[in-house]
Formats: C-alpha cells, structure tokens, sequence
C-alpha cells in the first residue's frame, strides 16, 4: 500500500496546474470506471489524484447546426441520451450501448474512454470514423488535435504532463452516409471487444458509387486503427462483392493483433475481415 | 393425490428479505470491536518457503495478530465437508496456513488488524523469501516421472478408484463396433454472487468460539473446523445466516478455520471476507478431467462393453478429490447398462488451487463424454438417438449401479417425448452427417442451425456411499401456529420454502401458520448434513415429514380426547381438525394447542425426529438444444434449450422451474464460453474476475422451456425426488451435439469457443 494523495480543483485552470506540478506522478479521475480498477490491482508508479468531476465547464453538448462538441466530462448515459448525437451520429450511440454495463455507463465519461487510450474501447473508435478533434488544455495554452493522431500506444497518448481533454468536436457527416458499428465479443454484454469495427460510407449523390469510405478498428494493434488502403479501394468505386472482399482483406493485412487471455491474434486478424465485410455489407444495404 | 399446499407455488419464505435487499449477509455482519481478517497468498505456483519476516507487520499499529504456518495447529486436515462414511476417502494435507506453496493464491500468513486498511499494509510488510520450484500445472507434467512431488506422497497421483463388473476384454472381442475417444473437460466456477468465503469468528469468555459463516452445511463445518483448531465440537458454534448463492463451492470448510484461529488469538471478533478474485485464487471449483472412452456395441445397439480411464485433477490438495472420483465412477456406469463395466480413476495433484464441489460433482463432466460419444455411436449405427438411449437406460425396478437399490420410479420415457416435441426433434434436425441439409440462414448460408439432446440420471443424496442424516422438531404453539427447528442449508435454491411447505401439508395448517428457522445454527438444531448432492428435499423433506407427523399424532391424540373420538377417525387440515364421518364433529387446531399447553396436561406438543432417508431414488432428464453456428466468426449462439426433468413431486412447481433455469445458464457457459485458466509457465491466473471469466448474462440467455414430469418416488416426502443439481448436467452435452448436427464436427473438448470452432472449420476445408 502507498500513499496517495487527492485533490479537488475548482476550476480548470487549478487542475492544470496541478496536474503539470504532479508531472508523472499525477492522474486526473474523470469516471474513475478505470482508474479506481487500476488502483486495486496494485501499486503504480503514481500517487496523486486530481478528480475532474467538479469541473462544470467539461460537462454537456453543445450543437451548432454543423458541428457537435461534447464536454469531456459527459457521461455515456447522457450522451446516448442527447437528441443532436442520436440524429447526426447514431452510430456513437450504438457503440456507447455497448459498452460495459449501464451502471458502467452512468459513471464513465467521455473523455475518460479516449484518454485511458484502451485499443478496444468502443465509443472512442467510432470518433475515429466521425474525424473527431480533441480540445486539449494545458500549461502552455490550448490546443486541438485530430483524434486519429491522439494515440500513441496502449494507454498512451499525446497528452504532456499538466494536459487536460476538455471536449471532443465533430462535423456532421455529409448527407445519406450511413455508419454500422459491429463488436464482436464472447457474450452479448458486460464484454470488451476481441475486435471491434467502425464504418462510415458516404455515396456519391446521383450514381451508384462510393463517393468516401472511413473504416476503423480496435483491439487489433497497439492503438485503434483508421484502414486508409482498405477505405482508399472503395472509394470512387461500385459496390460488388468482390469490391467489399477486396476492401476485408486489405483491412485484414493491415493489423496486427496479439495473443491474450481473451483470444487469439490469429482468431482476431479472421475476424477483422469477416467484420469488415459484414459492416461494409450492412452499411452500403441493398437498396442503393 | 391432491394436496393443500404440496404443489403450489407458494411464495419463498426470504421472498420478501431478498427482494428488498434488507436481508443481512455474514459480510454484513458488524460486531463491537470487530477486526478484519486479511491472507496474505503465495505468488508462485510451487515453492518451498526459506523464511518468513513478520516483524514489521507485528509492530505495525493497529495490527492484532499475525499468523503462520509457525502459529497453526499441527493437526492434518482435510476442507471436504464429509460425514464419516464408507465412500469418504479424506486424505488429511492441509494446514490452516500451508507451509509451502504449492498454488498461486495458498494462505501463507494470515494478519487480523482495526481495519482492512491496516491489514492489507500489514500484509505488504510480511517479508517471504522463497524458493521456487516447477510449476505442474498439466495432469501431464505432473504425472511424470521426473515431476517434483507436491505433497509428502510418494507420487503425485495418489488415488486410483477402480471398478470392474464382467470382463471388458470379452466384450470389446464381442462388439460389432469399438468407440474409443478422449474428452477434457476444463475448470469452471461456481460464481456464486456471494463471493466464496465469508467468515466472522468471535471468541467467548467460556473458550466457545462463533463462526457466522455462509456454508452449505452446519454441522459438518462444525465438525472440521473444531478438528483442525483442536478443539471440541462443543466449543465451536456455527451460524448460517442467509447465503447469497453456493452450487457447491461451500461444501465444506472455506476459511472457517483462518477467521476462527485469528478470533482466538486476537480475543476478539475477525472478519474474514474473500474478494471475488480470492473466490476464483483460493477456493474450490470443478474438476478438469481427462476422460477416455472405449464404448463396445452391437449393431442392434446393444452394449457389450462400457471402460472409462480418467485423470482428475484435483489441484494443490485432496479435499474432495479422491472420494470424488467414486461418484466419477458411478454416474458412467450407472447411465447404460452394460454386460461389461470397467472403470478407472486416477486422483492427481497439481499446482492449481484444489477443486472441490460444483453443481452435479462429476456428473456434467462424465455426462458430456457419455452422450458426446452416444451421439457418434447412434449415427454410425443409424439408430435415433432418442430411441438408443431408452433402449439402454435402467428403468423403474431394475438395479441402479450408482446406489446398487431399486429404482423407485422413471419418467424419461415422457421427459424425452415432451422434449423432443417441444424442441421440434423430428422436424428440424439434420439426419446423418452429410452437411447439405442443413438449416442455413445469415447472408449467403454462413450460419447453420443444428439439434442436439443429452440424458443424464441424478441421485436424491449419496446414500449409500455417504451418511444422509437429518433431524427436524416441530411444536406447535398455543395460537396452533408452529415452528419448524430444522439446520436450514438453504443457500438460495428454495429449499426452506419447500421443507416449509411438507410440514404444513404433514401437520394440517395453512403455510402461512409455519415459521421455520431460516437461521441455522448447531446450537439449536439437529445433525443435518447440509446441502449436497441434491439431498435437501429428499432427506431433509423426510425428516420434517416425519417431525410433523409425530406432532400431529400427538394433536389427534389430544382432539381425541377432547372430541371423545378415537384419534384415527380423525382428519386434520388447514389448521381445522373434525370426525371424517361426522364433519360437524370438529375444534381448531389452535382450541387443541390451547387445551395443551393450558389444559389438564400442560405440555406442548412437539414432534421430533433424527434419521436418514429410506433410499436415494434417481432422477432423470433429457435436454434438448438448438443452436446456429456462425462460419465465418465460429460463434456458436444457442437459440433455444428445452429441459425435461423427472423431479418426482414438485414441491413447489416454480422453485423447480427456477432450478432448472438457472442451472441451464451454467451449462451454456459451460458448453460455450467458461473456463478459469491460468499460465501453464507460471501458474498464474490469466482471468480471476468476472471480465475475463465469462458467465453468461440474463441478455445472452435463450428462451428455456422447462417441462416437469413428476414421476413420484416411493420414499421421498410426498413422492419428491430431486432437482438442485440436475439442471446443468445434459446441458453442454446437448449443446456439443447440436454443434455436430449444425456443422458436422464434433468437439471434444469444452469450451466450444469461436476460436476452437473456426479453428477447425478451417482444418476440414484444408483436408
């Protein structure tokens, strides 16, 4: 047992600062749905906490007609619940449906999903796919990154010592692109992804053609993967069922599982394929 | 036979503490000066023990007491919760804290402290060095030769159950066709929502000391507890306050013995309270076991040869293990009947925490191989599997092996009709093995649907191998409301509620009139064995049954005497006892408990009775499933389950159905996703928590239609047989065979993981 010390900063600036003072040393706790479970595996090379919670300014969504910033204090809950996310991006609600349990749901927060950086998490996958930007407060001042360069290996991002994600924003995808968001785990709930996929196809208006592809997976590599080739095949092209095979397999060549307890990197490589395919399938429907 | 309350779903008797969430657990328990009982638990799998340090953590303050091996008894043990008893093989290798390792998660020390942050602190200053051995953690590495032993024994198999009936060799030579197959079957938890071991001891000034304990069985913790503390049994109390869930993993003593020892040491109260990752580290689960069977069989579908070679392993102590291996035994020789039987079992120690107790002791093990490979058999010889399996089962009269008694009463001839036809048996499966016929949905055929069953006998207690005793008083009050005295082991299933009920209908008053105690404890009650191998309604229902009988014997007496009628006209019910030919002849049940207790006799009558149950009637089940196998993710998702047992009386209908239900969610984790594992290097535990260990959740469940034949016993309570356990026993072996009629391959090893599946998918379409 170690000694750990905790504050409650009443305003962002006073968490900065804090934070930055902490330097490694220091965790900031937003839902705690992750942090509370490390601290009772044992100790960590940290022992200070800064609890986020009272922070009002992170919390809510706000929505100007093109583009959605959610706080990154929110909780899942709330956000599933918010009738702009549920319009423009149902897919995020989808995918935030899946996530842990509902008592998990009505702790963890938004922001908390991006930054414990997990490569299976399910929220933060689909903001790949939406191109999300991360506001990121810090002792130098603010700054805003896109969410694909956010990552930089398991649990680990771009945040510096002292840096605080305050909010995510999102533009509204173009008109009749239609997202799928597949999880594929050992049961129907309570369950973290052996792969999960997150696609968004926008159809050229007029033709029968994909006009953009964005395809994304997690637990499939040290960080959530955007699958450029893959998205690259479809664009521009008719849709056939050797285009959608074509685009799985690319999208299977690309990533680069592990073995673990939950399964095998030879079983989570099929299953990026078979996933792919599935969402592609699902996504572009029948009717077009 | 129509009963009163016999029969009817009642509500449960803790309905109303368990809904509301107000009914108090032992972990709930506070007491003044109460201190928290921590263990600290080897790192390595096997490893003997250089020295131990505890200095530190004794000058710590607030830390009461710390323990070792140094501060234990010297008394060998054994945790499995056995009676005396022909079939109670209980090698006696256990300490309260072991003096070496010989699993990831054995109690080393053990530390009592103010609070449980103090003694998690305590835990951390306790310096160990050791020195680590090979980690056995395969029935492999730990049967060769050259392999460390674990235990003082001279090897590390060190039990062998043999049975031998006829001669197998003769009837291999006479068979039209020999089946030889192995099957493995991993461990699996019980994950009871209680996490397995909770205790609080509390010392007296007269040398007695208090366990509150959530236990399966009373007495026999009593009894094992007082042993290894060397005391006796009069000095150790134990108390089962309501329990959350059990299915086994508290069969006997869990940490008692640590929470008792430190109670003394400390003079005070200890708490003692198992986190879940404790629970699946340190505490009893199923049995792995390897099993090879060689199956002899005409083309007829007769048996001429039955042999099963099994390794079992018994983890890092005996407990259960080698008494465990006779029941192995029994239920494989006991399904089908066979001219030639030979069975062989060996008992084997490795570096995992020791297996114990779940759900059916051996019998969904053995019945998944069993029926796996009926299902291979009954489709080389083109016979329907519903029909091979009720040409070769023992029937009603005929000897059942397990017991070596008479079968009192079957009912699988209807469990298999009803079953068959509710799951749409002759409609929907896939006859023989060609692949084409198969249901296919999903986009372009990749999801094939499939049929599958497996049967499976159950027995009503152990009896004849182990004792069944139970004891039960009832006196019934002066208002002729009674109370029913009885060591109530109900851990969940029911049974409280079911024992309520026989006593009411055997004494004649409403349900409602009779307060059982839900508490048990050994200062009050009887010698009850507690709760195992199904036996609460069966040997405990006898026993009530026969309390409450001696009672109203007594209550007709007196109405007797007050009606001026001889007491064997008289008929009592619903609290209302009269003349059977002469109704308006009649006095309430509580004008004669009235006149008894303050009449001219001034007693209360009370019925009291000790003994054992007159058999151990089977029961019987066939279960049916429909599953759809993803080809291309290898998920395997089970659509419908049908279960159709023979329970003999219901009780209590809805209490049965619940049994059945909830037993089925274990055999589809069972079949499908479960399976505690751990680093074969290291022997670490790779997923001791409910993430990574996966029981299916209420969303994951199919629609489970439970059908209830009751095919009365000739001795139980009312004709009730059993049902604790039979719920889960078929259930992965209809799931495997279902996956077969889907796919055409068939999986002998459990679980069926989409890995596994997709694995040799692949494999078929290579070859």
């Amino acid at each position: 047992m170690q000694e750990l010390n905790y504050w409650e900063p009443g305003n962002l600036l006073e968490a900065v600062s804090l934070l930055s003072n902490l330097g490694e040393k220091g965790r900031p706790l937003a839902g705690g749905t992750d942090l509370l479970v490390k601290m009772k595996q044992g100790p960590a090379n940290w022992n200070g906490i800064v609890n986020l919670k009272g922070l009002t300014e992170l919390k809510g969504i706000a929505f100007d007609g093109q583009t959605i910033t959610i706080g990154a204090l929110t909780r899942v809950s709330d956000m599933m619940a918010d009738s702009w996310v549920g319009l423009h991006f149902p897919i995020l609600v989808e995918a935030a449906r899946s996530l842990g349990t509902p008592q998990i749901r009505n702790i963890a927060t938004i922001g908390g999903n991006l930054c414990n950086a997990s490569p299976a998490a399910d929220v933060a996958l689909v903001f790949l796919i939406y191109e999300a930007r991360l506001h990121i407060m810090g002792p130098k001042g603010a700054r805003k990154v896109p969410v694909q360069e956010f990552y930089t290996g398991p649990g680990q991002t771009v945040l510096e010592p002292g840096e605080i994600l305050t909010a995510v924003e999102m533009d509204v995808p173009p008109l009749n692109s239609k997202g799928v968001f597949v999880k594929h785990g050992k049961r129907k709930s309570h369950e973290i992804a052996l792969v999960n996929v997150a696609v968004l196809i926008t159809p050229q208006p007029g033709t029968k053609l994909i006009a953009r592809a964005r395809i994304a997976v997690g637990a499939v590599a040290s960080t959530q993967l955007r699958l450029r080739e893959a998205e690259e095949s479809l664009s521009q092209t008719v849709v056939t069922a050797d285009v959608l095979e074509r685009a799985a397999e690319l999208a299977e060549a690309a990533v680069n599982p592990i073995d673990d307890v939950r399964s095998t990197a030879a079983y989570r490589r099929q299953m990026v394929r078979v996933l792919t395919k599935r969402a592609l399938q699902k996504a572009w429907g029948g009717e077009r | 036979m129509s009963y009163s309350v016999v029969g009817q779903s009642v509500p449960r008797v803790d309905a109303r503490e368990k809904v509301s969430g107000s009914a108090i657990y032992t972990g709930d328990m506070v007491l003044p000066h109460m201190l928290v009982g921590k263990v600290l638990r080897s790192p390595h799998a096997h490893a003997k023990i250089i020295s131990i340090d505890t200095s530190k953590a004794r000058s710590l303050p607030g830390v009461k007491v710390v323990l070792t091996y140094e501060d234990t008894p010297k008394i060998p043990w054994n945790s499995a919760g056995f009676p005396p008893s022909p079939g109670a093989i209980l090698v006696e290798d256990q300490y309260i804290l072991s003096d070496k390792a010989r699993y990831v998660g054995d109690g080393i020390a053990a530390v009592a402290a103010v609070d449980e942050d103090t003694a998690i602190r305590a835990l951390d200053l306790i310096e160990i060095e050791y020195e680590v051995l090979p980690a056995l953690m395969t029935l492999e590495r730990a049967m060769a030769a050259e392999a460390h032993l674990i235990h003082d024994a001279e090897k590390n198999i060190y039990g062998h159950t043999p049975v031998v009936i006829g001669d197998v060799e003769a009837g291999f030579a006479a068979a039209d066709y020999v089946f030889e197959d192995t099957y493995y079957v991993p461990k699996v938890n019980q994950v009871s929502m209680e996490p397995c071991g909770v205790a609080l001891a509390a010392p007296d000034r007269d040398g007695r000391v208090t366990i509150w304990t959530s236990t399966q069985m009373p007495h026999l913790v009593r009894r094992i507890t007082a042993h290894a503390l060397g005391l006796n049994i009069g000095q150790v109390r134990i108390i089962k306050p309501p329990v959350g869930g059990a299915f086994g993993s508290r069969l006997g003593v869990v940490n008692e013995p640590i929470a008792a020892l430190l109670a003394l040491k400390a003079g005070k109260p200890v708490m003692l309270k198992y986190t879940r990752e404790e629970a699946f580290l340190a505490t009893e689960s199923r049995h792995p076991i390897s099993m090879t069977l060689k199956t002899g069989v005409k083309k007829d579908g007769t048996f001429t040869a039955r042999q099963l070679t099994s390794y079992i392993d018994g983890g890092a102590y005996a407990t259960h293990t080698p008494s465990f291996a006779g029941p192995v035994a029994g239920w494989f020789l006991a399904m089908y009947k066979s001219p030639n039987i030979k069975v062989d079992n060996y008992s084997i120690y490795t570096n995992a925490t020791q297996c114990g107790a779940f759900r059916g002791y051996g019998n969904p093990q053995v019945v998944f191989a069993v029926e796996s490979q009926m299902d291979d058999i009954a489709r080389k010889l083109g016979i329907d599997p519903l029909e091979f399996r009720l040409k070769n089962h023992p029937c009603a009269g005929e000897v059942w092996l397990w017991s070596g008694w008479a079968i009192e009463s079957c009912g699988l001839e209807e469990c298999m009709a009803k079953g068959a036809k509710a799951i749409g048996w002759s409609e929907k499966r896939n006859e023989g093995a060609g692949g084409n016929s198969r249901v296919t949905t999903g986009a372009a055929g990749t999801k094939k649907r499939g049929l599958g069953m497996g049967y499976m006998m159950h027995v009503s207690g152990a009896r004849p191998m182990l004792h069944e005793t139970s004891a039960a008083i009832v006196k019934i009050n002066e208002d002729g409301g009674a109370n029913l005295i009885y060591s109530n082991s109900d851990c969940g299933q029911g049974s409280g509620t079911a024992l309520t009920q026989i006593a009411a209908e055997e004494l004649g008053i409403p349900y409602e009139d009779l307060v059982m105690t839900k508490t048990a404890d050994t200062d009050v009650s009887g010698f009850d064995i507690g709760s195992h191998a199904s036996r609460q309604v069966y040997s405990g229902g006898n026993a009530v049954k026969g309390a409450a009988a001696v009672a109203k014997q007594k209550l007709l007496a007196m109405a007797a005497e007050m009606l001026q009628t001889p007491a064997e006209e008289l008929v009592v019910e619903e609290g209302q006892v009269w003349v059977s030919h002469d109704p308006s002849k009649t006095l309430s049940v509580a004008e004669v408990a009235h006149a008894a207790h303050f009449g001219s006799h001034g007693h209360q009558i009370i019925g009291a009775i000790s003994e054992e149950p007159a058999g151990n009637p089977p029961v019987y089940a066939a279960q049916f499933a429909e599953v759809e196998v993803d080809t291309e993710t290898g998920v395997v998702e089970v659509l419908k389950v049908v279960a159709a047992h023979d329970v003999g009386t219901a009780i209590n209908p809805a209490a049965v159905e619940g049994q059945i239900q909830g037993a089925v969610q274990q055999g589809i984790g069972y079949a499908l996703t479960e399976e505690y594992r751990c680093d074969l290097e290291t022997g670490r535990p790779l997923n001791p928590n409910l993430a990574d260990y996966k029981i299916l959740t209420s969303v994951d469940m199919p629609p489970v239609e439970t059908i209830l034949v009751q095919a009365a016993s000739e001795t139980g309570p009312f004709g009730a047989k059993s049902v604790g356990e039979s719920g889960l026993v078929a259930t992965a072996a209809a799931i495997a065979n279902a996956v077969y009629d889907a796919i055409g391959i068939r999986f002998k090893e459990l679980p069926i993981t989409p890995e596994k599946v997709l694995a040799a998918l692949h494999e078929r379409k290579e070859s």
